[in-house]
């Protein structure tokens, strides 16, 4: 079980596409920084399609004016704990 | 810090490497040896300049383990083994071939 | 104590940044601390693996000779991926060291296999 964490916005679609390829069905996907872009409307089918769990920085979305509606998000808290629960982390920026 | 060969100045570093790798001869190396108080041998060139290959080809200077590796590959398995290199150079052989080879010192060098 | 595998990733070219010579220095201290080490390099990192690199003209050292070494740290393979591959139109046999290539379902299982996966 993989945390992947990836940063950036959706015009940056190579580190988006490489992440989805090493996502297994059991891993989760968080979006921080500038990856809570993916929640935006015109993106949020491609995140849809995803098996793997997603889940998104809820300040970094307030901080961008970005909706959260019916996606998973955690606070900071949250986000330690996503990090203790999983295996390993993968990091993608 | 500075070492004299016939009559030419040759750089060294705070540890005693060389700062131009290009200035080595084989008598820079003979003086750094002759300093450590460690006597040439036929044994002994041919790890230096094997070392100094492991360079060319590499742009690395090696920690131990790859250096056996690629001593046990060029020069066979009785010359692969740490204890043979550390005959040949007591202490740390990486190092002191390293510095006698003219080149950097090892990186991730324990 | 089994020993910890550790997963170097690097999606950077050589040269642009330090990120892809800290990427291998990370790799050869893992090696030299006893880690089994495996190195995989996506996206723009396998650009580090073009042939004929001759970095002396911008004086820097060669980075690929550099991962030429890797098999006396007991590294014994670089992954990379189809899709790194068809990005930049490259074929794995014309690359030095040749890498293993992974579909995406092999390289879920080589990051799923590994203990610690660090990103550089």
């Amino acid at each position: 079980m993989t945390l992947h964490i990836l940063n950036t916005s959706p015009s940056d679609r190579t580190t988006f596409l490489s992440c989805r390829q090493a996502l297994s069905d059991e891993d989760t996907l968080l979006l921080i920084e500038d990856g809570t872009y993916w929640a935006l409307p015109l993106h949020r089918r491609e995140l849809s399609h995803l098996s793997a769990r997603v889940v998104v920085l809820a300040p970094d979305c307030q901080a961008r004016g970005i909706g959260t509606d019916s996606l998973n998000e955690v606070d900071d808290a949250g986000f330690v704990a996503l990090t203790v629960q999983h295996t390993r982390i993968v990091s993608w920026f | 810090m500075e070492l004299i060969v016939n009559g030419h100045a040759i750089a060294l570093d705070e540890e005693g490497y060389l700062y131009d790798l290009h200035a080595w001869t084989p008598a820079v190396a003979e003086h750094l040896a002759h300093e450590e108080g460690l006597e040439l041998t036929d044994a002994h060139w041919e790890i230096i300049y094997l070392l100094r290959d492991f360079y060319q080809d590499y742009q690395l200077s090696p920690a131990m383990r790859p250096l056996t590796k690629a001593v046990a590959t060029k020069l066979g398995q009785d010359k692969g083994r740490s204890i043979y290199l550390m005959k040949l150079f007591p202490g740390s052989p990486a190092k002191r071939i390293a510095r006698l080879a003219g080149l950097p010192k090892p990186d991730n060098c324990l | 104590m089994s020993q910890k595998s550790l997963l170097v990733i690097c999606r950077k070219p050589p040269y642009g940044s330090s990120a892809a010579r800290d990427a291998l220095d990370i790799a050869l201290s893992g090696a030299v601390f006893d880690l089994s080490v495996s190195l995989l390099l996506l996206d723009d990192g396998i650009l580090q693996l073009l042939p004929d690199q001759n970095s002396g003209k911008i004086g820097e050292k060669n980075l690929n000779a550099m991962l030429g070494a890797l098999p006396l740290y007991d590294i014994e393979q670089i992954y990379t991926s189809l899709y790194s591959l068809s990005l930049h139109g490259l074929e794995a046999e014309r690359l030095e060291p040749a890498p293993t290539v992974l579909s995406a379902t092999e390289l879920q299982a080589l990051i799923n296999r590994h203990d610690v996966v660090l990103t550089v």
